[in-house]
């Protein structure tokens, strides 16, 4: 798991990534923060998220994006697994980190799938 | 029943020393602690409070010889004899195979040693275990000090089931190696001998279904696996 | 008889031992126990070496019975998963099913997320074969009381009991 997170951040403009269980916990983390602070508020945001999505009787949550004025925060659902936080500088190709996060995602799905 | 581990040949086994506060139960594994020869030693861990009164249990795990193979282990443990820590005593029983009652011989006493003896009939009772079925050894203890009741009032009062007891006085280590011995064989022999429902859980709830899985019994000597 | 005493079979703690192996190497813990709620233990792997594991066994056990107690003040019969977190080595112990603890011992080269999200993945297979374990059929009588008794005497020694200890 910790490989796919590097890997994801040799991406032009991911600054680094976290994965974090439903309860707000790092399970595996390339982060050069406080990453017990992003991950605790990050499934803050994807619990309120989801949520407001049950509200309008929506899908589930697949992925966000935040964005705040100095960057990007993308945030991936992974079922049973938890989110993939990935935070990027501001301007970058979004597109690209999409696809890259799809990737990695179903990387550490199989992973959990293998366990 | 105690445990079987075919795979590392070990039969291990649980066993309390319960009475009431300051009868001498942290001595006796004290005592075993340093003087039982060939047991493989190691810690005897206590968690006392300042007083040297036992807060949760006193633990040690003893390696007593070899039956046909099987490595022989007992887990010694204690409870706090004070009336007050009552939650402690019941946690400390839970799985137990066999118990040392240890008695205090002083006359000023024998009310609390009825009384602790109730108190673990009652516990047992939670685990659906009987106090009149559970292996069990009494030991009267203290027979040293002046004001001792006599051994055959100790009896009528203590022991109507007529099981194995022993005079000791446990600072001097005198009676702790037969009580163990005696508590150990007890334990062991009762191996194979369902006398009553065990409870699938070691708490207190649920049904009653542990016993009877209608496999034919097998030899603990037998290496087939099922 | 009694409580909760185990049968168990080479091959049985074999398959335990290969899955919580298998939760050691993918979660990077140090040290798992497989603990009955009584505090004995049942398997052990990992770097078991330097630490007593029968003392870990009982005392975990006896933690864990602490915490229910304090779990139903708070209105929850018992919790599932208690966590102790030190400077350097962490401990993580969840309830596997009614009867059986695994515990997981760990340091700063992994984190309790992980430890986690293994021990989630490992659960249901281990509780499949403990099962098994509790359904195994009890064991015949392994000797007389006299057999028993006998071999204890090289242990401890004499094997008469000493003046007026003898069963009336």
């Amino acid at each position: 798991m910790k490989k796919v997170l590097q890997e994801l951040g040799e991406v032009e403009g991911i600054v680094g990534s976290l994965i974090v269980d439903a309860d707000g916990i790092p399970i595996v983390e390339c982060l050069d923060a406080d990453s017990e602070l992003v991950a605790a508020t990050c499934v803050q945001i994807v619990n309120s998220v989801r949520d407001a999505l049950a509200k309008l009787e929506e899908d589930r949550l697949v992925q966000a994006l935040i964005e705040p004025a100095e960057g990007k925060i993308f945030l991936r659902e992974i079922p049973d697994v938890g989110t993939l936080v990935a935070v990027s500088e501001k301007n970058v190709n979004v597109g690209l980190i999409r696809l890259a996060l799809s990737s990695a995602s179903e990387k550490i799905r199989a992973y959990r799938e293998a366990l | 029943m105690p445990t079987i581990d075919y795979a590392n040949k070990e039969i291990s086994c649980k066993i309390v020393y319960y009475g009431p506060g300051l009868c001498g139960k942290t001595t006796n594994l004290q005592l075993i602690h340093r003087d039982v020869p060939g047991i493989n030693k190691t810690n005897l861990v206590s968690l006392a409070t300042e007083k040297d009164r036992t807060l949760f249990f006193d633990f040690l795990p003893v390696t007593l010889g070899e039956i046909k193979g099987f490595k022989i282990r007992f887990q010694l443990y204690t409870v706090p004899g004070q009336v007050y820590y009552n939650a402690t005593r019941k946690l400390v029983l839970s799985g137990v195979d066999g118990i040392v009652y240890v008695v205090d011989s002083q006359r000023s006493k024998l009310q609390e040693n009825l009384d602790m003896m109730q108190n673990l009939r009652e516990n047992l009772a939670e685990y659906r275990m009987d106090l009149a079925t559970i292996p069990m050894v009494l030991q009267y203890n203290k027979r040293d000090l002046p004001g001792i009741v006599p051994v055959e009032e100790l009896q009528r009062a203590m022991n109507p089931r007529g099981l194995p007891w022993f005079e000791a006085v446990a600072v001097q280590g005198i009676g702790v190696k037969e009580t163990l011995k005696a508590i150990a064989t007890l334990t062991l022999s009762r191996i194979g001998k369902r006398t009553q429902a065990a409870p699938r859980d070691g708490a207190a709830a649920g049904p009653s279904n542990a016993t009877d899985t209608g496999q034919p019994k097998r030899s603990i000597f037998r290496k087939t696996n099922p | 008889m009694g409580g909760g005493g185990v049968v168990i079979y080479d091959e049985q703690l074999t398959r335990i031992n290969s899955l919580i192996g298998h939760l050691l190497k993918e979660s990077d813990a140090k040290c798992a126990l497989l603990v009955g709620k009584d505090g004995r233990t049942i398997a052990r792997q990992g770097f078991t070496r330097t630490i007593d594991t029968d003392q870990l066994g009982a005392l975990v056990a006896g933690a864990f019975s602490a915490s229910k107690a304090v779990a139903e003040l708070i209105g929850e019969p018992e919790f599932s998963t208690l966590f102790h977190q030190g400077k350097h080595e962490s401990i993580q112990i969840h309830l596997l099913d009614p009867r059986t603890l695994l515990v997981v011992t760990f340091d700063e080269r992994t984190t309790v997320g992980m430890v986690r999200l293994v021990t989630k993945a490992v659960s249901g297979s281990l509780r499949e074969i403990l099962q098994a374990v509790y359904d195994n059929p009890d064991v015949e009588e392994i000797g007389t009381p006299e057999e028993i008794a006998s071999t204890f005497d090289g242990v401890f020694g004499d094997s008469e009991p000493k003046g007026g200890s003898k069963q009336p």
